[in-house]
């Protein structure tokens, strides 16, 4: 899985420990999705595409072979 | 089936292990000299107990210090990394720190060296006791919007689980299991260099062995009843 998540809080200004607040996780949650080491639970993933307001698919993007 | 397979040859480079290490000791007869290096050992032991529960003590009062201070040009992400690492790394040395301690008293007890030797250690293993027990103390400091139980409330350690979420439950249990693997790798490894030890020396480590062998089925045991009803 690729994630947009670093690019997205660059373009609103948003650093990790702000992304975690928001989204009620921790700073080590938002770390480890970043960089691609968890794949987040539906309800993060719909609190990140509310947050940036993209689709989830547009910041979470999986390989044809992975789904 | 497989996997079943497969978990009883992944003990078959430990047991190599095992045997390996065992005819490496009993080659260069160390452990039946244990008796005239212990006070030595005792002593070297010592400062290393006293160094790393230093270390760890230092820890806690460098986060503690670093927690406390928090203003608009503090970079969030910077402290919380700090903070996260220190905390692990002052837990393990306190923990290491009283392990150590623990094993030169007991040492310096059975071989009746010198008495200052396990006063020294017996310090060195409160102060590191004291200190385990104040370090989840400092978790309220560190994380402040966190909604974290005390220290002091009757199964702290389930409910700091419970209030973890995914991404940090996916660390622990990634953690855990490495930890897991290891302890049953480490442990048998013991065990076939304890049996070999005593076979050569006559010097039997029935005792020692029973408490290992207890030890990895007991742990076995509570982990596969842990998964199997969640079936």
């Amino acid at each position: 899985m690729k994630t947009r998540i670093r690019e997205l809080r660059a373009r609103d200004g948003l650093n990790q420990t702000e992304l975690a607040k928001l989204a009620k996780i921790s700073r080590q949650t938002v770390s480890l999705i970043e960089r691609e080491e968890y794949i987040p639970s539906l309800l993060i993933a719909k609190r990140m595409a509310m947050i940036f307001d993209e689709p989830i698919e547009s910041i979470f993007i999986f390989d044809k072979e992975e789904i | 089936m497989g996997k079943n397979k497969n978990s009883f040859l992944s003990f078959i480079p430990y047991f190599l292990g095992g045997l390996i290490i065992g005819m490496f000791i009993l080659n260069f007869n160390a452990l039946s000299s244990l008796g005239s290096v212990a006070p030595a050992l005792c002593i070297t032991g010592l400062v290393a107990s006293v160094i790393i529960t230093v270390l760890g003590i230092s820890g806690f009062f460098q986060l503690k210090g670093r927690a406390s201070i928090r203003d608009a040009n503090t970079d969030e992400d910077e402290l919380d990394r700090y903070m996260y690492r220190k905390y692990a790394d002052t837990s393990l040395s306190i923990q290491t720190g009283l392990v150590l301690s623990i094993l030169v008293m007991g040492v310096a007890i059975i071989q009746q060296t010198d008495a200052w030797i396990y006063i020294a250690s017996g310090i060195t293993m409160i102060a590191a006791l004291l200190f385990l027990f104040l370090l989840p103390t400092l978790l309220p400091v560190m994380y402040p919007e966190r909604n974290l139980p005390s220290s002091n409330e009757p199964d702290f350690a389930d409910k700091l689980l419970r209030a973890s979420d995914e991404g940090e439950r996916h660390v622990m249990l990634e953690g855990l299991y490495k930890t897991f693997n290891t302890m049953n790798a480490t442990l048998f490894i013991g065990l076939i260099v304890l049996m070999m030890y005593s076979i050569s020396t006559g010097d039997g480590q029935i005792f020692g062995m029973v408490v290992i062998a207890a030890t990895l089925i007991i742990s076995n045991v509570k982990y596969v009843l842990s998964i199997r009803n969640k079936g």
